[in-house]
């Protein structure tokens, strides 16, 4: 079964390298199908994010994104039913409790840099080898 | 004013007890002295009753001291009857409870007493004599001087004994700059003041002022929002930057908007320039009742002007504080930013020691060409793979908010009137009062509204601006603009040709929505505000129209029942 992934970052030249190890034969095995959105609206109708497995969002959105990438997942939690699998990836520490914070619902999270067995542990909360 | 202290010695016991004892002396001597009407044992018994009854009311400190006045005067009638009583002896004997008058203890000293007492004890002892009309005026106009004395010390205490509670309530602030939360307590004190039919009810609102050299007045605080008051007044020469005088005034001051024709400014201080507004519509009904209101509320002002004078001092080494941190800010934003930077292009290189890692020392996937290389390999792999995580741990920590001392995202919620004063102050400082406002939030209801701000956060913010503001125009204005879901602060300046290109600049710098672009472009300013309202969660824009530029910041309304 393949897995299609949506990922919003802006930087992905950094981070598309711990995806494609995860494809190796060792790992997803060329499971994995992804795209990059460098910004909340780029996507377009948010509703195209049913027919992928996993939504993958990078907090800082800022650059050119009309959201940052806690407002794109509220909206996301409000707009999609059921509300798809949300990893969380960030620059920064995030706290306990983030989600009463930024009113969301809890979601798996990795912290930047990067690598790909950080990515596969948040990956495997959803996916089953 | 008097001030009393509180002593460990009971100074004013001692006093009534060493006037007693001399009273007791001069009774013996006048007993010894003239011929009695009574046999001798008869006076030494008064003394003795006298003296038991002074010891029993010593500490009664509601009616002690009018019982220990009507007990002087049993005593002196008692010795005196009979005897000639303008005799100089007789005469001081009977003087000598009106001479102490200046020690009375009495807290409240009451005037009828001090008055009848004497007055009845001069009738009964001159029962006998024949009535010389000038000694008697020779009595009054003693009696005359007395009540004067009296006046002039009830005149003294009533002012202190008036505005106690409000005395108490300026010793017990515990928080700068406070003072304003007293004058709705002051008002309603003043309203209920009691003078020669006087009408106090008027007066409202207390406006604080500072009268600056070379400078416009500045409102430094207010029992009411102002956005608006002009007053015409002449003031007496500053001094050494001091009008060294007290003077109250009738002014018409235009406050908010709305004329104040009979408004009282008295000025209770001679050290400072502070003057206290009390806007009136209503001609007073009498001539001395500013005389009296300026007797009156005197000394509460006095102390009112030196609390604010100390206000002001720990408002402007806060804002110095401030000041110095802000040129420290901008230098840990970049390190931050850095931060982030080091943090996100570490990707690549994590990720391809994460992954060398499982090709040679997990799985051993890797053919060296001999063990020195592999060898070398696996142990710079190894120094590698802790070094990058000993590198991100240190990048963590300066990035985790917590340990920022300069994050201005700890939001206090206030009332909309506190962003009022702390722009408007900080305007002041700014453009030295030559800028103009126009308040159109709706005062009925800016009370049942609370704004979200940061203190640090918003000074940083504004003073960025007005920096801004004042390097490229003039004109200066300000606008506060109430939506309904927020209010908004609109600063606007004209600026000159020459800054044309700056000024457009400075507009789409901060509309540009690409934060690494706005720091390579370098707009110190300009970054530093758009971060700090991030920070703040803060909506704003820059516009340029008409050779002005407008900046506007929004506070999102927060319904007071809702929190």
């Amino acid at each position: 079964m393949n897995y299609k992934i949506a990922i919003f970052e802006n930087e992905h030249i950094e981070v598309e390298g711990a995806f494609e190890y995860l494809n190796y034969k060792d790992h997803f095995n060329g499971k994995l199908n992804w795209k990059f959105f460098v910004s909340s609206q780029e996507i377009g109708d948010l509703q195209k994010l049913k027919e992928y497995h996993i939504v993958v969002i990078d907090i800082s959105l800022s650059s050119n994104s009309k959201l940052d990438g806690f407002a794109l997942i509220e909206k996301i939690e409000k707009e999609i039913s059921p509300i798809p699998n949300i990893i969380i990836v960030t620059g920064q520490e995030i706290s306990e409790g983030y989600e009463k914070e930024y009113g969301i619902k809890p979601h798996p999270f990795v912290e930047k840099p990067l690598n790909f067995k950080k990515l596969k542990t948040a990956l495997l909360e959803f996916i089953s080898l | 004013m008097k001030i009393r202290f509180q002593s460990t010695v009971p100074f004013d016991k001692l006093y009534s007890i060493g006037f007693r004892l001399l009273i007791v002396t001069y009774a013996l001597i006048i007993v010894f002295s003239s011929e009695n009407e009574l046999y001798n044992f008869a006076y030494y018994i008064a003394l003795v009753i006298y003296s038991g009854i002074y010891y029993i009311f010593l500490d009664d400190s509601k009616y002690g001291s009018i019982i220990r006045l009507i007990n002087d005067y049993l005593l002196i009638t008692f010795v005196l009857f009979g005897k000639d009583f303008w005799d100089p002896r007789c005469l001081i004997f009977y003087l000598l409870p009106i001479f102490n008058f200046t020690n009375h203890t009495g807290k409240k000293t009451k005037w009828l007493p001090l008055i009848i007492v004497p007055f009845l004890s001069l009738l009964i002892v001159n029962l006998q004599n024949d009535v010389n009309v000038l000694n008697f005026i020779f009595i009054l106009s003693f009696f005359l001087v007395y009540s004067f004395s009296f006046l002039r010390k009830r005149n003294e205490l009533k002012p202190v004994q008036q505005f106690a509670e409000i005395e108490n309530s300026i010793n017990a602030l515990k928080q700068f700059p406070n003072t304003y939360k007293l004058y709705p307590k002051l008002i309603s004190q003043i309203r209920n003041l009691n003078f020669a039919m006087c009408d106090f009810k008027n007066y409202d609102s207390i406006i604080c002022i500072e009268l600056r050299k070379g400078k416009k007045a500045r409102v430094l605080n207010a029992s009411q929002l102002v956005y608006n008051i002009r007053m015409e007044i002449k003031f007496p020469k500053l001094e050494n930057n001091l009008i060294q005088s007290y003077f109250i005034e009738s002014v018409n001051v235009s406050l908010n908007n709305t004329e104040y024709a009979h408004s009282l400014v008295i000025k209770p201080n001679i050290d400072n320039n502070i003057l206290f507004v009390f806007p009136s519509e209503i001609k007073p009904n009498s001539f001395l009742q500013y005389q009296y209101l300026f007797e009156i509320l005197s000394p509460v002002l006095e102390r009112f002007s030196r609390v604010i004078e100390f206000e002001q001092i720990y408002k402007n080494s806060r804002r110095k504080n401030l000041r110095e941190i802000k040129e420290k800010l901008f230098y840990i934003r970049k390190a931050e930013k850095a931060m982030h930077f080091i943090k996100n292009k570490l990707s690549p290189l994590y990720n391809l020691i994460a992954v060398l890692q499982e090709q040679h020392i997990e799985k051993e996937n890797v053919i060296y060409e001999d063990e020195y290389v592999k060898d070398f390999i696996l142990k710079e792999l190894k120094k590698s793979d802790t070094n990058l995580d000993k590198i991100i741990h240190t990048a963590t920590v300066i990035l985790n908010k917590e340990n920022n001392p300069f994050t201005f995202s700890e939001l206090e919620k206030v009332k909309p009137v506190d962003i009022f004063w702390v722009i408007e102050n900080l305007a002041d400082d700014f453009f030295n009062g030559n800028y103009d406002l126009e308040f159109n939030w709706d005062i009925e209801k800016l009370f049942s509204f609370r704004v979200e701000y940061n203190k640090e956060g918003l000074y940083i913010l504004l003073t960025d601006w007005f920096s801004n503001m004042s390097k490229y125009g003039d004109d200066f204005f300000i606008k506060f603009i109430e939506y309904k879901k927020n209010y908004k602060v609109e600063f606007s300046n004209s600026y000159k040709k020459e800054h044309k290109e700056k000024v457009f600049k400075i507009e789409s710098d901060f509309n540009l929505q690409d934060r690494k672009e706005i720091i390579r472009r370098n707009s110190h300013g300009i970054y530093q505000i758009k971060s700090t309202m991030e920070e703040m969660n803060m909506n704003g824009k820059i516009k340029v129209r008409d050779r002005k530029i407008f900046f506007t910041i929004e506070f999102k309304k927060i319904n007071k029942n809702e929190l």
